[in-house]
C-alpha cells in the first residue's frame, strides 16, 4: 500500500493505493499519526486507487477512525470501488464510518 | 518413444543426490526440463510436476506458478520421511503447497495460487476475487491465529496495533513457531474448487461477536466469498468449496 496526503484549508485528502493488509501495519501506524497532527479537522481517504482490502485492513481503518475520533476529527472514506467496495459493505463499515462516493 | 510421467519430481536449490534418493523412495521419475521432459510428447496439461524447494528458491519460484508444476513443498528442515509424507500427498491433490509460516507470512500465496487455479479453470473475474479473498482471509487466520498462536487485537488503538506488530515478530522470530507449517490442499473438481487450509496451531472455534472490533471479520468475509465452508480437525483445518 502506498499513500499520498494532500493539506488544503478545510480537510486533508489522502489517497491510498495497492493492497491494505496486515502487512502494512507500519503504515497505518505512521498515515494515522500524520492525521492526527495536521490542523484540519476532515480526513478524507480517496479509495479509488485501492485495489484489494482485508480483514485486517478493514481493522487498520478502524483504528484510523477510533484515534480520529478522538481528537474530535472526522474520518471519510470516498470514492471505494470493485473489490473494496464490496468488502466495506460485507463487513457493514458504513454502520461505523461515513462512507461516500 | 516412451510416454512422459504424469507425475514426475523436480527442484530448486536442492542437493542432486537426496532429490534423485526421495524420487526413487517415492518411485517418482525425475523431471528434466521442458523441452525433453514435456513438449512435443504430451500434452501438458496432463503432465504434473511436483517442486522441492531447498535453498535460495525465492527468486526462482515466480517461474514455476504456471504448468506444469501442480505442487510446491519448502523441505527447511524437514526430515526425508516427512518429506515424502507431502509428496504423497501432492499426488493425491491437483495443486498443493506446503510452507513454512515464516514464508507463508512473507508471501502473497493466495494470489499466486490463484493464478495456478485461473490456468486450469475458467474463472470470472468475480469468481476469482472471491476465491482469492477467501484463501487470504484463511491463510492470514492459519499463520496468525494459527501456527503463530497470537490473540486478536485487544483494542481500537494504535498502541493495540503496535503491541500486536510486536508480538507477531517475536512469534515469526521465533523457530519454534516459525518452522510449523501450513498447507493449501486444492482439488479441481467438475463443477467445484476445494481449497482446504491446514496449520498445527492449537485449533479454533467460531465465537459470535458482540462488539465492532478491529478484528473477526475474516470469517464473515470466508462466509459470502464461498458456497460453504468447513472448520475441521479442531479448527486446524478450514475447508472451503467455490462452484466454477
Amino acid at each position: 500500500m502506498d499513500y499520498a496526503i494532500d493539506i488544503k484549508e478545510q480537510e486533508a485528502l489522502v489517497r491510498m493505493s495497492g493492497r491494505l493488509t496486515f502487512n502494512d501495519h507500519a503504515k497505518l501506524r505512521a498515515l494515522i499519526k500524520e492525521m492526527s497532527q495536521n490542523a484540519v479537522k476532515r480526513q478524507i481517504l480517496d479509495l479509488a486507487s485501492l485495489e484489494f482490502v482485508d480483514s485486517a485492513g478493514i481493522g487498520m481503518l478502524l483504528i484510523a477512525r477510533e484515534e480520529l475520533s478522538n481528537l474530535d476529527k472526522q474520518f471519510i472514506l470516498r470514492k471505494a470501488g470493485g473489490q473494496v467496495k464490496r468488502v466495506l459493505t460485507v463487513a457493514q463499515l458504513g454502520k461505523l464510518i461515513t462512507i461516500e462516493e | 518413444m516412451a510416454p512422459p510421467p504424469a507425475v514426475a519430481l523436480h527442484s530448486l536449490g536442492f542437493p542432486a543426490e537426496r532429490l534423485a534418493d526421495l524420487a526413487a523412495a517415492a518411485h517418482l521419475p525425475l523431471w528434466r526440463s521442458e523441452t525433453d521432459g514435456i513438449n512435443g510428447r504430451a500434452d501438458p496439461l496432463s503432465s504434473r510436476v511436483l517442486v522441492l524447494l531447498g535453498h535460495a528458491w525465492e527468486d526462482q519460484l515466480a517461474g514455476t506458478w504456471t504448468h506444469p508444476y501442480t505442487a510446491w513443498i519448502e523441505v527447511a528442515a524437514l526430515a526425508d520421511h516427512s518429506i515424502l509424507e507431502l509428496i504423497q500427498r501432492a499426488v493425491e491433490t491437483s495443486l498443493y503447497i506446503s510452507f513454512t509460516t515464516i514464508t507463508a507470512n512473507r508471501r502473497d500465496l493466495a494470489g499466486e495460487l490463484l493464478s495456478v487455479i485461473g490456468q486450469r479453470r475458467t474463472l470470472s473475474h468475480d469468481s476469482r476475487d472471491n476465491m482469492e479473498l477467501a484463501l487470504h482471509e484463511a491463510l492470514s487466520n492459519a499463520v496468525l491465529h494459527g501456527n503463530l498462536q497470537l490473540e486478536s487485537l485487544s483494542g481500537l488503538s494504535v498502541e493495540a496495533l503496535e503491541r500486536f506488530s510486536n508480538d507477531l515478530t517475536g512469534r515469526i522470530t521465533d523457530p519454534d513457531f516459525a518452522n510449523r507449517r501450513i498447507d493449501v490442499i486444492c482439488n479441481l473438481d467438475v463443477d467445484a474448487v476445494i481449497i482446504d487450509v491446514v496449520d498445527q496451531g492449537k485449533g479454533f472455534f467460531l465465537k459470535p461477536k458482540t462488539e465492532p472490533l478491529a478484528s473477526g471479520r475474516g470469517f464473515d468475509l470466508i462466509g459470502v466469498s464461498c458456497q460453504s465452508f468447513q472448520l475441521l480437525d479442531g479448527g486446524r483445518r478450514l475447508s472451503m468449496r467455490f462452484p466454477v
